[in-house]
Formats: structure tokens, sequence, C-alpha cells
């Protein structure tokens, strides 16, 4: 198509990608306008659509506190980043050799992976204390890490296993005529190719672990182990909410995973231009 | 292959099965019997947060200075779900704590499982035990013995907006269910749309059948007999009251924190809550005038027990060093420290309310209504009941059934609850 | 050359490649093969399969505040899942989780694949918005879950609010109030969330899709929805199911949410299988009746498990 119709459709796409967006987004923008008003005036009839007053002071109250917001922050990310890492090196080998080899078991072990996500959490939390009690790893932060990797490593697994499919077998095939052993091929060549779906998959295992709520709070009583969507709490006396303040926390809990996000962005970009099967 | 994966299967369950063999030394906290100089460490969850856990966490410092180098009291705050949560799964693993926190109708239920240890002894030789108020200590009883003790009661009043009250031409607070109807149809009238004469809490959780109880009991039944006349009565008025306008149908969703926003924002001219929402109405509200009454009686004022009681676990080592501390806790001084830092009441009569809040005449009322307000159920499966009761009045408010037919089915099924209790 | 060397093995018949290799090698490639999944299962069954097995054997035992004391368990066979099932709430609570599960993953999906198209094309703003976003996923389910009940509130809720305004509705539906309106609550806060979920992973799929077959196809006369049926779909089926399965089971347990929005009312109307389990659990403290519920949902989710593999078992070769 020549300069002008490409012109206008490219106008009309970023129009339309932008209604979507303001469309979409819109509980997005209320919860960070509730964030900067009263308790009051959210309560307000009819609601108002932008604070008569902004309140900083909701933030600054997040971020002061009995313990620095730093350590809660250190601990959001120990745990996030060890899980990520766990079910990395254990679910991407996974989700390979499920996509390559024959395996008499296969279908077994895929329903096996997808059984372990089908026990409701609430339920699951009282066998997983009792042995993390055994072990001796209640109040640490192992206990958590190892929780969060039961949720992020059969995801893992089933979602970029057909990301491996799709990725040709003669990639693997030239690799291993040129020398490698199954394993190096994998990590040499199938790897950055498929470096878009473990972008994805990576940052969607560190986003549950980071919003991991359920396991740290029954895991771990200690005040200093305490992850940052545990500060939710105290943002609730005795029977029930702050408002204003919960709005803030969701933004503060949301900020650091949309920078992680942005930078991922660009790495996904560079994965989709590449393509090594140019036949 | 497949042998081979089988076993490997085998081995896993099993290992997971038995917790890994053999069992390591938890690094846990687990003093060992105290030695002439090893201080002896107790372990205290509660729930408390914001000023309450303030207040409390303060206290604790004070015991654990006093009583340096010979006991230590470590606090673990938890939220109240989560932290009920773990007395059953410490239970099982055997991981309670020393001390802890309870709610009060929950009192019993955990009594019956066997988390609290019996303090019954140890109470009656208590020289202060004599001054702990019938009212509320009736919740920390299970089958004769006492088992928790309450350290910060509180019930329900009726909070009016004198504001709104001024407008509509009403001079004074509702006493009577037929008051209250003729000052809600005047609030309606004058009030801009949008507004509620009054708000309750009804929603689908402890703390709505918190809220509808009162009404059920002062027109004299009790969840024990919800297909009784008077039951179907309190039932009726409230439904009418939604169905009138006098009360959003909204109330299904609400809990008593939100409503207490909708009160402060004007959006409700009356509401039924309890005293610790004093400082939030101050500070949400600053310029608001409002006052406190007794809830509009049908036969006689009524209220329901909230707040909660201290107990020791069962499973402890030092039973003697945590009674010291609880005695410590509930002591006059110490408890009106707490009781007023928290804006709740005292279990103890020796306490008089000007003494308590000789300024805060919000406060005062609420120690007033203190005589109207009877421990909820009590029983150890109060949980249960409580349920079957927010089915009935949420049926009933969103008509999905007749009132009596719901009432009806309620009192059917808490029949059979009941009938299991050994 | 390397592409000389990827045509000859491309060339050779499939018959001639395998039979280059012995019996034994078939086998070696299966050891490896299991080699590569080993870690991961071993983690699994050593984490996770104790609750799977604890909360089975849970349920055949009569576990209730009054006996949780004691050490002693001792089975009764069918008497818990009879005493739920005689309750008329749970088949209200399997109804409400299927209704629930399927409205959630058909809007989800849908617009996950719409937005993932329309964002796959090469417009400045593309990469972006579609950042932007993914943010619905991120913020926690809590926050979430409040900020619709807001919006979603007959009295001022900002929803109820713009819809009367654009002359759509004359009065507020009061969408958590009523029976029937009430589960559209929760599927929509669902839907929103799940939406960027879908989005990307489709969109992930859908890159890898190479723009010659598109070329050669409309060169060959394939209009746009003709290539989108017989190009992309089939390419994308392995994805696809993927994303399906996955937020069917995450869907299915939903509970945060729920619970948050509504704790399962008005009455029951959004009462679904796992706060169901919780009530019983942690409510009423009926252990083994919780975790009986739980096993239905388990079995319903293994069910499903079962009819994906069938669907995925004839065309994903080895």
């Amino acid at each position: 198509m020549d300069g002008k119709t490409r012109q206008i459709k490219n106008a009309l796409l970023n129009l339309i990608a932008v209604l979507i967006a303001v469309l979409f987004l819109f509980p997005l923008y209320w919860i960070l306008v509730s964030s900067l008003k009263s308790d009051a005036e959210i309560f307000r009839k009819p609601p108002t659509f932008f604070p008569t007053k902004i309140l900083v002071q909701n933030y600054l109250a997040m971020l002061s506190g009995k313990l620095s917001m730093m350590i809660y922050f250190r601990n959001s990310i120990i745990i996030a980043i060890s899980s990520m890492c766990i079910s990395f090196v254990l679910a991407v080998p996974a989700a390979y050799g499920l996509s390559r080899f024959r395996m008499g078991l296969k279908k077994q072990i895929i329903i096996f992976f997808l059984t372990t996500q089908m026990l409701p959490a609430s339920l699951v939390l009282t066998p997983l204390f009792l042995n993390y009690s055994k072990l001796g790893i209640l109040n640490t932060l192992l206990a958590p890490i190892i929780s969060c990797a039961t949720i992020s490593i059969p995801f893992t697994v089933v979602i970029l296993r057909p990301i491996f499919l799709s990725c040709p077998k003669e990639l693997d095939e030239s690799a291993r005529i040129d020398g490698c052993n199954r394993f190096t091929a994998f990590i040499r060549i199938v790897l950055p190719v498929s470096s878009a779906g473990l972008v994805t998959v990576g940052c969607f295992s560190f986003v549950h672990a980071w919003n991991d709520l359920i396991f740290s709070m029954t895991f771990n009583s200690k005040n200093e182990l305490r992850p940052m969507t545990s500060a939710i709490y105290n943002l609730m006396n005795d029977y029930g909410l702050s408002w204003n303040l919960i709005m803030a926390y969701g933004v503060i809990l949301v900020f650091p995973v949309i920078v992680l996000f942005i930078a991922a962005q660009r790495y996904i970009i560079g994965g989709l231009t590449g393509g090594a099967v140019k036949g | 292959m497949k042998k081979l994966l089988v076993s490997l299967l085998a081995l896993s369950i099993g290992f997971a099965a038995f917790g890994g063999g053999k069992k390591e030394e938890t690094p846990a906290a687990k003093p060992a019997p105290a030695k002439a100089a090893e201080v002896v460490e107790l372990r205290f969850w509660h729930y408390h947060s914001t000023v309450t856990m303030d207040a409390m966490n303060g206290l604790v410092a004070q015991y654990n200075e006093k009583m340096k180098g010979k006991v230590f009291v470590k606090v673990e705050q938890l939220p109240r779900n989560e932290l009920l949560k773990k007395y059953t799964m410490g239970l099982i693993a055997k991981e309670l704590p020393d001390i802890g926190i309870v709610d009060n109708p929950d009192n019993q239920t955990f009594s019956a499982m066997g988390v609290f240890a019996d303090v019954s002894a140890e109470f009656k030789a208590w020289k202060d035990s004599q001054y702990f108020m019938a009212g509320p200590m009736e919740s920390g009883y299970y089958k004769g013995k006492l088992y928790g003790i309450p350290y910060s009661p509180n019930c329900l009043g009726l909070w009016y907006n004198i504001d709104m009250f001024e407008k509509a031409g009403i001079k004074e607070p509702p006493k009577t269910w037929a008051d209250l109807e003729a000052v809600s149809a005047a609030l309606l009238k004058s009030a801009k749309p949008g507004t509620y004469p009054l708000a309750i809490g009804a929603i689908k959780d402890e703390s709505g059948s918190f809220q509808v109880l009162p009404w059920v009991r002062s027109a004299g039944a009790n969840v024990d007999n919800l297909d009784s006349p008077e039951a179907v009565k309190a039932l009726t008025f409230l439904t009418g009251m939604v169905k009138k306008g006098y009360m959003t149908k909204e109330i299904i969703n609400l809990n008593q924190n939100t409503i207490e926003k909708e009160f402060a924002a004007g959006n409700a001219a009356m509401m039924i809550n309890g005293p610790w929402n004093i400082p939030a109405v101050k500070k949400d509200a600053p310029t608001m005038r409002w006052d406190i009454a007794p809830i509009p009686k049908d036969k006689e004022y009524a209220s329901a027990l909230g707040g909660e009681n201290i107990a020791i676990m069962s499973t402890t080592k030092f039973k003697k060093e945590a009674w010291d501390f609880v005695t410590w806790f509930l002591a006059k001084e110490n408890n009106i420290t707490f009781v007023r830092a928290a804006s709740r009441l005292s279990p103890r009569s020796d306490i008089s309310p000007d003494e308590l809040y000789p300024t805060d005449k919000e406060m005062k009322k609420f120690v007033g209504l203190m005589q109207y307000t009877k421990a909820r159920g009590p029983s150890p499966k109060w949980t249960e009941i409580s349920n079957v009761f927010q089915i009935a009045y949420q049926e009933c408010f969103t008509e999905t059934k007749p009132v009596e037919q719901a009432l009806k089915e309620a009192a059917k099924k808490i029949a059979e609850i009941n009938a299991s209790i050994k | 050359m390397e592409s000389d060397r990827l045509s000859m093995v491309k060339d050779l018949p499939k018959t001639r490649v395998q039979g280059i290799r012995t019996m034994s090698q078939e086998k070696r490639e299966q050891m490896i093969g299991y080699l590569f999944v080993l870690p991961a299962l071993i983690y699994m069954l050593a984490v996770i399969g104790y609750p799977i097995v604890y909360n089975f054997i849970l349920s055949f035992q009569d576990v209730t505040a009054f006996t949780i004391g004691s050490p002693e368990r001792p089975l009764v066979g069918l008497q818990n899942y009879r005493a739920v099932f005689k309750e008329e709430i749970m088949v209200i609570a399997i109804k409400n989780t299927l209704f629930y599960t399927i409205l959630c993953i058909c809007f989800q999906f849908t617009l996950g694949f719409a937005f993932a198209i329309f964002f796959n094309q090469k417009f400045h703003l593309a990469k972006p918005i579609r950042g932007i976003i993914v943010v619905s996923w991120i913020i926690p389910i809590t926050v979430t879950a409040l900020v619709f009940k807001y919006m979603l509130n007959s009295e001022g809720g900002v929803i109820d609010g713009v819809l009367i305004k654009l002359g759509i509705l004359s009065k507020p539906v009061g969408w958590l109030l009523h029976r029937e309106t009430a589960m559209w609550g929760p599927i929509i806060a669902n839907t929103w969330i799940g939406v960027p979920f879908n989005m990307l992973l489709l969109a992930t799929g859908l890159a890898g899709i190479p723009e010659e077959l598109y070329e050669s196809a409309s060169i060959d006369g394939a209009n746009g929805f003709q290539r989108f049926v017989h190009i992309t779909l089939p390419l994308l089926k392995p994805a696809i199911m993927a994303v399906l399965i996955l937020g069917f089971v995450y869907t299915f347990k939903v509970f945060d949410l729920i619970y948050v929005m509504t704790s399962g009312g008005p009455v029951n109307a959004t009462e679904v299988l796992s706060t169901y389990s919780y009530l019983k659990s942690f409510v009423t403290y009926n252990f083994s009746q919780g975790a009986a519920v739980a096993n239905v949902l388990f079995v319903c989710l293994f069910s499903v498990a079962v009819l994906y593999l069938r669907m995925i078992g004839k065309d994903e070769v080895a």
C-alpha cells in the first residue's frame, strides 16, 4: 500500500489502541485516584472523578511504619527471584524434554503437573505447614520460596512446551551434527531462539511469587520475614480496612513489577524480531 | 524405565509422607525447661493492628522491662483470620505459642478443640477475679471450666448524626422500633437523595451476625429459637426497613468498617457500630456532630458482646509464667491503659466509667450500654450456627424467601447442630 | 554449508532417518527425555504429593473441631461425601463454579486473542500499550476485588453511574445484590485480570509464526479470514490449548477474588467450590467435609485435564 494509506491506517490503529487502553485501564485509574483521596471522599455520592484534595500522606503513611518498607521489599525480592530461579532451573528443561522426546509416560507426566494445581490453596496449607514444621523451615524465607515455586513450575512446563514445539527440530538436529549433545543443543540453540517465551514465563513466575500473600502469612509469623504484600494487614484495623491506604498499597506493590515488565518488553521485542530458521 | 519411574514415585510419596524421614532440630524457639539463669521466652500471638497493636506491644515491652532476665514475652502479630487458622494448624503440628488472644465467640470452639488451657483454678485463686463482669466472662467458659478471660469487651450502639437530625426536626434519638420507623421516615424526607436513615452491616460473616443478633435478642428471642414469633417479628421489622427504603439493599455487602465510612461521609444518618470506631469517625468527619444511644428496643435493650479474650495454650511448658503475664496484663492500671488506647471497654467492674473515660462522653455512653450486652451463643459450634443465621437474614433482606420460611429452615438446621454437640 | 546439511536432513524420508537409529538408541533417547523431566517431577512430588494424599485421606476420616485433638483418626468411608451432597449448597456451588469458569474463560480468551492479534500489527503504540494493559494482571487480587466491588456498588458506584449517564440504564442494576446478577461481578473482575495473561501468551505464540507463510498464502489468493483459519489457528493450537487448560484450572479454583468481593453472598449466589471448602474447614471447623468438597473440585478439574490430553494427544508427535 502507498505511503498515504499506510499513514492513515497507522493513525487509525494508534487511535483505537489508545481507546482500548483508556477503557480497559479505567479501574487502574480508579485505584490511582482513590489512593489520593481521603476515605470520606471515596464514599462520596456521586463519586468524584478527581480528588478534591490530593493526599500524598497516604503513600507516606505506607512507606513509614514500624519496620521500614525496605525490609519488606527485600523479602519480596528474595522470594520472587529465588522462586523464579528454582522454577526456571527445574521447569524449562522439563518443558523441553516433554516437547522433544518420545516418552511412554509423557501424557501422565503432563497430567501430573496439572493435577498439582488442582487443590485450592487454603487446603494445601495445613499439610505443608506440617511438613515444614518437621523440616524446621517454618519462619524462614525458604518456606514461601518453595511453596511459590510449586505454582510456577507446572505453569512454566505447560506454557513453554508448545513454544518449544513450535521451534523446529531441525535446529536441534543441525546442532547435534555440529557436535553438540542433547543438553548443549538445548542450551546453546533452542533457548536463545525461544527467548521471548522464556522472558514471558519468567515474568509470570516473578509476578506470582511477588504477589504471594497466603504462603508467607501462613508459614512465617516473624515480622522481619514479611513480604510487601503482607503490609496490607497493617492497613486493616481489627475489623476492617482503610480504603485509601489499600489503594495506595496496590499502587506501591505494582510499581516495581511495572518497571520489570517495561524492561522485559524490550527484550521480548528483541526476541520477536530475530528468527533462526530462515529456510 | 517404567518400573524405575514408578518406584521413584513411590519413594517420593513416601519421602513426602514422612516429612523427610528424620526429625531435624527445629530452630524455632522451643525453650528448654528454665534453669536458674535462663530467660523464659513466652510466645504471644495477637491480631490487633494500628493503635490497638501499639497499645498491646507497648504493654508487653513494659512487662519485659519489669521481668528483665527472667521472662521475655515475644509478640507475633498476624491478621485475625490467619491467626485463627494457625491455632488449628498449630494444634495439629504442635506449633502453638504460649499465650494468645481469641475473638470471644470463638473461645468455646477452640476450648473444645483443646487449644486452650484450663485456668479455672488459677482464676479462682486470684484476688482480682471478683471484679470481672459476668456478661463478658460467659464467653470464656466451656463445660464449666474457664479457658479465656475477656480483657477489652465492647458492644454495639446506635450512632446518630445530630446535624441531620436537626434538619429533619428530630429532637431525640429513637428509643423503640416504632420511634425508629418514625425517625427514619422524617429523615428520608429531609435528607438529599442517596442518603439512608440507617445503616447496618449485614454481610455474610461473623461481623454480620454481630450486627443482626441484638435485634433478635431485643424481641426476646435467640439463635436457638429462630422460628419463634419474636424472632420472626425482629427479622420482619428489619426487612421492612429495607423495603421502605430506610436501609439500603446494599447492607448485605457492607461490613462494619464500610458503614463507618458511609456514616462519616453523610450517606447514612444513623449506624449501628462499636466504640472502636470513635477515633476513625473523628478523623473521617472532624466537623460532624454525632452522639451515641442504645440500639432501639422492642421488648428490652440488647446488644451483642464483642471484643477479645486472652488465653493460655494447652501445650505451653510455662503455665505459671504465662499466668503471671496474664494477671499483670489484666491488672487494673494496665487494663485501663490498654482499653483507653484501643477505645474499648473494660471487663472490670471496679473501674468506673468516669475513671476510665473522664472526658470522652461518647465512650462513657458505651460503657453504659454494657449492661445490656450478652455473649453470642455461647456455643462450641457457634461459627456453624452463626453461618446458618447469616444465610437466614440474607435470605430475608434480599427477599429470596419469606421471613417465616427462612427462619423456620434456619431453626431446623440449628436444632440439628445443637443436637450434635455432646 | 549449514543450510546444505539442513536441507539434506530435511530431504531424507522420515522412515530412513528412523531406520538409522537402533533400538537402544531409542531407549537412550527416552532416558534422556526422562532426565530432562525428572528434577521438576521429583520436586513437585516431594512438595505437593503429600498435601494431595493428605486431603484425600482426610476426606474419609471424621476430623472436626471436636476430634482434631485426638491422635486417632478412624476412617468413616463415604460419610462426608454423603453429608456434603445432601446439602443444597453443594449443587449450587458446583453450578456457580462451572458458570463462572466457563464464562470467564470465554471472555478472557476471546478478548485476549483479539488483543493479541490487534497489537501484533505494526504501529507505533502497539508495544507500549500492550505493555500497559498487562498491569491489570499484576495488581494484587485483593485490591482489584475491592475496586470492582466499589465500582459495581448500586449506590454511587461508577459503573452504574456511567451507564445511566449514557442512557443505557434507567436505574442502578445492583450487580452484587441479586442472585441473578451477583456472579457477573466476579466474572467481570476476573476477565479484566485474565485478559493480559491470555493476550501475552497468545501473542508469543503468534510471533512464532513466520511471515512467509502468510505472504505465500495471500499470493495464492487467500483472504484474511482464510489465512486466519488455515494458518494461524492450526499453528497456534498447542498454545491455545495450553492457555485454555491453565486458565480453566486457575479460574475453577478461584478463592481470593470471590471471598473479598462477595464472601459467597448474597446468600449463596456466588458460593463456589473453593469458598465452600474454606467455609467448611475454617469457619465451621469441619475439616473432613472441607476436604471432601475440595476433592470434588479436584475430580472435576482432573476430568477436564484428561479431556485436554485427549485433544492434544493426536497432533503433538515427539
